[in-house]
């Protein structure tokens, strides 16, 4: 009897234990809910945003610049910047090595493949970076 | 209470699950995916995503597909072949074991291992909010001993408290809630992302066995990505004339439309494969622009569908069933949501397999069922483990009597009563053995003991309790108990669950294979037992009678005791039954005198002398009757 009561009080405290944690994370998930859903969208137009550079490697176009522009300040407003890498040392945590290049040093981004982009202070999407490998004389 | 994970420690990747609410949830990590690439940085202790991001400019020191290595030796053919490709270097270590070395540092697979176990921790923590300590880890199916111990010791490195070690297809079962259904042998289809695997298990009593495993540890779903890669490598080369291979920032942008036109093909007839800018051909840009339809994807990777089937030909075969025993096909990895892969299991095992459980997620989530079946979580499902050999005590003759049946869901515990083989035995031996032959002789023994201070009596009297109990863990308590007296005696073993895969399947095997002979010696001990236990009987009879019966009907049962004694030893089962029943002819003929006598006395004496007898009758009647019918004497 005793054994069944404990029981049963185990798996009360448990359930309301797991409803507070659930709380808490409701309100914390639900403020980060919003930050996802931009996040998501944002992430998928990122590959637009890639083409229209390439774009402009090739073309020097005002139409174009001012398509690249507006879509570039759309980000802006989002929180969302671009991550600056080129000369410093390869990080993991921001960028992705897809391709490893003669240089003076080692381990430094040499030049960006695809640009990677912050979003407040998390990463919305690691860049694509080609890294250094010192070549001995 | 902290709760108990379930890890799916993959080769490519690993996925965390917990019971929430009574439901398994997948964990996500701290890169908002549900999967963590089974990659490590051991010297930045880096792991997934991060990790992956630097195999290119640290190919010797970024470890990958650790799994393949682990609890392996580094003699083990496997390993010769790893070493093939594996871009890390693989070493000699301790035990002969397979272990890595970066830069100056040898690390064991278990280290490497216990770090993505770590990160599913610290991933789990930060979504649950509370430390966890426990975890229940999945390992394939044909996992030895030492990979199960490997894995093990990975998560205690990793500050976990495994709580169980659970075969991938049992926890996809389990994620399928099969253990609640009425199916008896279960195909488990697992095409994961590097490994195919598939398994046959039959579900009994609640319990899973694995029937047979078989699989190809070289086939998954990088197969089809790369095939996708290299079919629009091809295309672009013969539109226009250029090797996008060679081109790493063209190669990294097919490999991503390659995957995603290879899950969008999953629910829609056809992808369109859009990468402007692709690369430069004297001075102009080209672009690669190209529609890939699902039939086109399908006669792509005909082939590697198929190579499944030739080990799951090979498992039935070996599960010793067909394809009409197989109740319920379920589906496992990323790669099985495929129709046309779906398509083809069902023409293969011609049903309809079962998709109702997202196959990323099915282990880790069963793992998760698991954790919560152990942590008082989830009730009315089974408990898996199961001990893989009977377990019982040796008996008079050296027959092995079981206790616990092997297969036995444990924790369980189980109690028979013995008593003694000889009149006026002071104490009892317990021979405590594993093992399926019926002669204590040909089983593996696990420990032995003496219960001391029995009262004399003659044999048979004295009830002898031994109560056999396996907890969680496999460890076996065996206690001896003498009823009269309450004196007891008992054993821990702890090794019972030491024996490796092969010993325990060496053991299966030599049991059947020697069946037959075993059975018949088992029969003669049987015979051999009832013989002597009649003979005792007889005497007992001979001197109860003393002069009520005339001598010569003594003398006939005194000769049959004597030729019975004679071939106790070494007369076959026929000669000691035959020779059995002539004393026992014999014998009933005393019977008959002296029953005869007691009845003519009861008529001429009066009727308070008969009740005071049949008083007692039935007292030494119950006694006697029931030693006759336990009949298994502990020696």
């Amino acid at each position: 009897m005793l054994s069944e009561a404990d029981e049963y009080k185990n798996k009360y405290l448990r359930a309301l234990a797991d409803y507070q944690n659930l709380e808490k994370r409701f309100f914390n998930e639900k403020k980060e809910s919003e930050k996802h859903i931009t996040r998501r969208v944002v992430e998928r137009f990122l590959s637009v945003m890639d083409d229209i550079e390439r774009a402009q490697a090739f073309h020097e176009d005002e139409g174009l610049t001012m398509i690249a522009k507006q879509f570039e300040n759309a980000l802006k407003d989002l929180g969302v910047s671009e991550i600056e890498l080129v000369g410093k040392e390869f990080d993991p945590l921001y960028a992705e090595a897809i391709e490893m290049v003669e240089g003076d040093h080692d381990n430094l981004v040499m030049s960006v493949a695809r640009k990677g982009y912050m979003m407040g202070d998390s990463i919305l999407r690691p860049a694509q970076v080609r890294v250094s490998k010192k070549v001995s004389n | 209470m902290a709760k108990t994970i379930g890890i799916d420690l993959g080769t490519t990747n690993s996925v965390v699950a917990v019971m929430e609410g009574g439901k398994p949830k997948v964990i996500p990590s701290k890169e908002g995916r549900n999967t963590i690439p089974s990659v490590v940085d051991p010297e930045k202790r880096v792991v997934g995503d991060v990790a992956k991001r630097q195999l290119i400019t640290k190919p010797r020191e970024v470890i990958f597909s650790i799994k393949r290595l682990m609890g392996r030796k580094f003699d083990d053919p496997v390993v010769a072949e790893l070493q093939k490709w594996l871009p890390y270097e693989i070493v000699k270590g301790k035990d002969d074991r397979a272990n890595i070395k970066i830069n100056d540092k040898t690390l064991t697979p278990e280290e490497i291992s216990s770090m993505i176990l770590k990160k599913a921790k610290e991933d789990a923590e930060d979504y649950l909010g509370e430390k966890v300590e426990k975890a229940v880890i999945t390992v394939p199916a044909y996992f030895d001993d030492s990979q199960r111990q490997a894995t093990k010791q990975a998560g205690e490195i990793a500050g976990l408290q495994v709580e169980r070690i659970i075969n991938e297809p049992t926890a996809a079962a389990l994620a399928y809630g099969l253990e609640k259904q009425n199916a008896h042998n279960i195909a488990v289809y697992d095409f994961g992302g590097g490994t195919f695997d598939i398994t046959i298990l039959e579900l009994g009593d609640g319990v899973f066995e694995v029937k047979s495993t078989n699989g190809d540890t070289h086939l998954g779903g990088d197969d089809f990505d790369q095939t996708i890669i290299d079919y629009l490598v091809t295309e672009f080369k013969n539109e226009q004339g250029i090797d996008l291979s060679k081109d790493a920032q063209a190669l990294q942008r097919l490999k991503e439309a390659a995957e995603k036109a290879k899950i969008e093909l999953s629910s829609s007839l056809e992808s369109e494969i859009n990468l402007p800018f692709i690369t430069v051909k004297d001075g102009q840009p080209l672009h690669f622009v190209h529609k890939l339809s699902r039939a086109k994807l399908e006669s792509l990777t005909a082939e590697l569908i198929k190579r499944s089937f030739g080990p799951a030909e090979a498992a039935l075969k070996d599960a010793k069933m067909t394809i009409k025993d197989i109740d319920e096909v379920i589906l496992v990895g990323g790669m099985t949501r495929m129709p046309k892969m779906r398509e083809e299991v069902k023409s293969f095992f011609g049903k309809e397999p079962n998709k109702s459980v997202n196959p990323d997620e099915a282990v880790a989530v069963g793992a998760a069922v698991q954790a919560g079946i152990i942590g008082g979580e989830v009730k009315d499902v089974v408990l898996l483990d199961v001990t893989p050999l009977t377990l019982g005590v040796e008996t008079l003759g050296g027959v092995s009597t079981p206790l616990i049946e092997r297969n036995s869901s444990i924790p369980t515990s189980k109690s028979e009563v013995f008593s003694t083989a000889a009149d006026n035995q002071t104490q009892v031996d317990i021979h405590i053995l594993q093992g399926e032959r019926p002669l204590a002789k040909d089983n593996k023994s696990l420990g032995r003991f003496i219960l001391e201070g029995i009262p004399p009596a003659p044999r048979g009297i004295p009830q002898i309790e031994v109560a056999f109990d396996i907890d969680a863990n496999g460890i076996l308590s065996v206690t001896a108990k003498d009823k009269a007296t309450g004196k007891s005696q008992s054993i821990r073993i702890t090794g019972s669950a030491g024996l490796t895969n092969e010993e325990v399947e060496k053991m299966r095997a030599d049991a059947e294979k020697n069946a037959a002979d075993d059975e018949k010696e088992k029969e003669r001990i049987q015979a051999k037992n009832h013989a002597d236990s009649l003979i005792y009987t007889a005497e007992k009879s001979l001197k109860d009678a003393g002069d009520k019966v005339e001598q010569g009907l003594k003398d006939d049962v005194e000769t049959k005791i004597k030729a019975l004694k004679e071939i106790l030893d070494k007369g076959t089962r026929e000669e000691l039954e035959q020779k059995t029943t002539e004393l026992s002819e014999s014998l009933q003929k005393i019977g008959e005198v002296m029953y005869k006598q007691q009845a003519e006395q009861n008529q001429t004496g009066n009727a308070a002398d008969g009740s005071a007898q049949q008083g007692e009758t039935p007292k030494d009647g119950g006694a006697d009757k029931k030693d006759v019918e336990e009949g298994e004497v502990v020696e």
